[in-house]
């Protein structure tokens, strides 16, 4: 079995990955995919951690996490197709009734 | 391994139960008889969560092992945030009730998803395992996300949802990933198996430990709006309907400052200066961005969505006396909370109230000369805000009073003064607008727009919320007592 590190460093890359794409993207429903990957990070910490530490409790928040995501997305892309449909785009600048 | 099932412990849980069962009877009623009168599923909401709020005051807070494996503790503490989170959603069904334009929504959906977020925020503040934090920040938050955007046909609400979700998801997952450390460096979600092990273990050698805790206050900080995280605050606020922006001001900050106090509690006295440091830094900015932003303001909303922020600086440094061990700290920021819930709610009440179904009364000009074509109200929104900004005979005065005072008896110095100062600051924007009601000529606004059917919720509301701030500033003692109880039955 890999070392627990390389979980970690895999887990802590799709994290970053996903804080990077939010602060970048432009589009919602990239960003919100890469919210979700921000999840499977922390997920696969969870896991990796579990494993190691010889615990359940990892792998069950992980379903916890699974389902919360799950409703996270049904929410999200009810929003996203709201949104287009009033102003026929789902690009996160355009989003700028409400002053910043 | 092998795994224990934990006794269930039926008269702990009953208000969470009830308020579910409700919010799910409330959705099917209004599913399979959507021709009914809205008083009728109104009327349900209420006495679901008054019967709630019996229940819960009527269980007597168990001992340790009650708390169902960690997952669901009932205490002191929580029957006190319970009595609050209810209050406020009690609060917010009456003025969704009397909202103009919620008249035309399906009333089942947004009195449902009322419910289901304010379960959330009960799980969320009663449970020691970082999981049931987690799970109860999804419940309501996911609940507010909609209610958010109820209307769909305004595009400001569809961009409060937006933002809101996309920002709110974007903490949610800091603060899973800050568990995940936390479960890697103490092997355990539980918080009392991680102070255990924290004793054993100190914080200082353990980077993921700290790593994790940032992200988890990052998450949190985020919910209670606090600095730098509260960007999100005014716009959501602005754009949300406002029974809805009244709910948010309140419940989430309630649930998420508990939870943030019992990780405090657990962690803190282990984590050591780094985390006061960090405290300290987070109440002075928040306060100060909250009210130097809110003079600024056109909007009644944005106002008072900043003056929210404010008050979480506040609330801060409760929890930076609270890192310290001061049972006074968890006393005065249980009174707090209790008292701003109401004087929140209660300016979000007479914002609601001066509404009419043509528009909203959203800018602070619109409330020009109201004294003198609505006296009542502008009387009642004048009590608001001088509890707001902290002056006697008001709740909001003891509240900051003691809270102040909780902050000098931890050995902080200089936050109090500076909340203090703050709070000077936060005088002129509030009292601005009670001039403006009553030394102004009413402008070409709607003299006298008609409530319609809803009076009867929104006078309510102003009643209620009007009588306790009130009645917690004259008579503070009983309940800052029961304040203070509340905190002794902790573990």
């Amino acid at each position: 079995m890999a070392p627990l590190e390389h979980y970690l460093i895999l887990s802590a890359a799709l994290f970053t990955l996903g804080v990077v794409g939010v602060v970048v993207r432009r589009n919602a429903i990239v960003v919100f995919l890469c919210i979700e990957l921000m999840l499977n990070g922390a997920n696969l910490a969870f896991v990796a951690y579990g494993s190691f530490l010889d615990s359940l409790d990892g792998q069950l928040i992980v379903f916890f996490v699974m389902a919360v995501a799950a409703a996270e997305a049904a929410i999200g892309l009810a929003i996203v197709v709201l949104i287009y449909r009033n102003r026929e785009s789902t690009d996160v600048d355009d989003v700028n009734l409400l002053k910043l | 391994m092998t795994i224990a099932f934990p006794q269930f412990h039926w008269a702990y849980l009953l208000p969470v139960i009830l308020v579910v069962a409700g919010a799910v009877f409330i959705l099917l009623w209004d599913a399979f008889f959507p021709q009914r009168e809205r008083s009728f599923l109104v009327t349900l909401a209420l006495a679901v969560l008054a019967s709630a709020l019996g229940a819960s005051l009527a269980a007597q807070p168990g001992s340790e092992a009650a708390s169902m494996g960690g997952m669901y503790l009932y205490d002191g503490f929580t029957r006190f945030v319970f009595a609050l989170i209810l209050l406020s959603s009690f609060l917010s069904v009456l003025l969704a009730a009397a909202q103009r334009s919620l008249d035309e929504a399906p009333a089942g959906d947004y009195l449902g998803l009322i419910l289901f977020a304010t379960s959330g925020m009960m799980l969320m503040a009663a449970t020691r395992s970082l999981l049931m934090v987690f799970v109860g920040l999804e419940i309501f938050s996911l609940s507010l996300y909609v209610l958010a955007g109820f209307l769909r046909g305004q595009p400001e609400g569809n961009e409060a949802a937006l933002k809101y979700f996309l920002l709110g998801s974007f903490a949610s997952g800091f603060l899973l990933y800050g568990m995940a450390l936390i479960f890697g460096a103490a092997g355990s979600v539980d918080l009392m198996e991680i102070a255990q092990r924290l004793t054993t273990h100190p914080p200082s050698r353990s980077p993921a430990f700290l790593l994790g805790l940032g992200f988890v206050v990052v998450g949190l900080g985020f919910k209670v709006a606090a600095a730098p995280f509260y960007m999100w605050t005014p716009d959501v606020y602005e754009g949300s309907p406002t029974a809805v922006t009244a709910f948010m001001s309140v419940g989430p900050k309630v649930a998420a400052f508990a939870a943030f106090f019992r990780i405090l509690l657990a962690v803190g006295p282990r984590a050591g200066a780094e985390l006061d440091a960090i405290l300290w830094v987070m109440a002075v900015l928040t306060m100060t961005a909250g009210n130097v932003s809110a003079i600024w303001q056109s909007n009644i909303k944005r106002m008072l969505a900043y003056s929210s922020i404010a008050h979480a600086g506040y609330i801060l440094v409760a929890l930076a006396a609270v890192r310290r061990g001061s049972d006074l700290a968890t006393g005065s920021f249980l009174f707090y909370m209790l008292v701003y819930a109401l004087m929140n709610m209660g300016a979000f009440c007479v914002v609601v109230a001066a509404g009419a179904r043509g528009g909203e009364r959203t800018r602070i000009e619109d409330y020009a000369g109201l004294g003198y074509t609505r006296p009542a109200l502008a009387a009642a929104m004048a009590l608001f805000m001088v509890s707001l900004a902290g002056i006697p005979p008001t709740g909001g005065f003891v509240a900051k009073f003691y809270l102040f005072g909780a902050a000098v008896k931890a050995g902080f110095v200089w936050l109090p003064v500076i909340a203090v100062l703050n709070s000077v600051v936060s005088v002129y924007y509030y009292l601005r607008l009670v001039v403006l009601m009553y030394m102004h000529e009413p402008g070409e606004a709607p003299a006298r727009p008609s409530l319609g059917p809803g009076w009867s919720y929104a006078l309510a509301a102003l009643l209620l919320a009007a009588v306790g701030v009130l009645n917690f500033g004259i008579f503070p003692s009983s309940f800052f007592e029961l304040a203070l109880r509340s905190t002794l039955l902790l573990n």
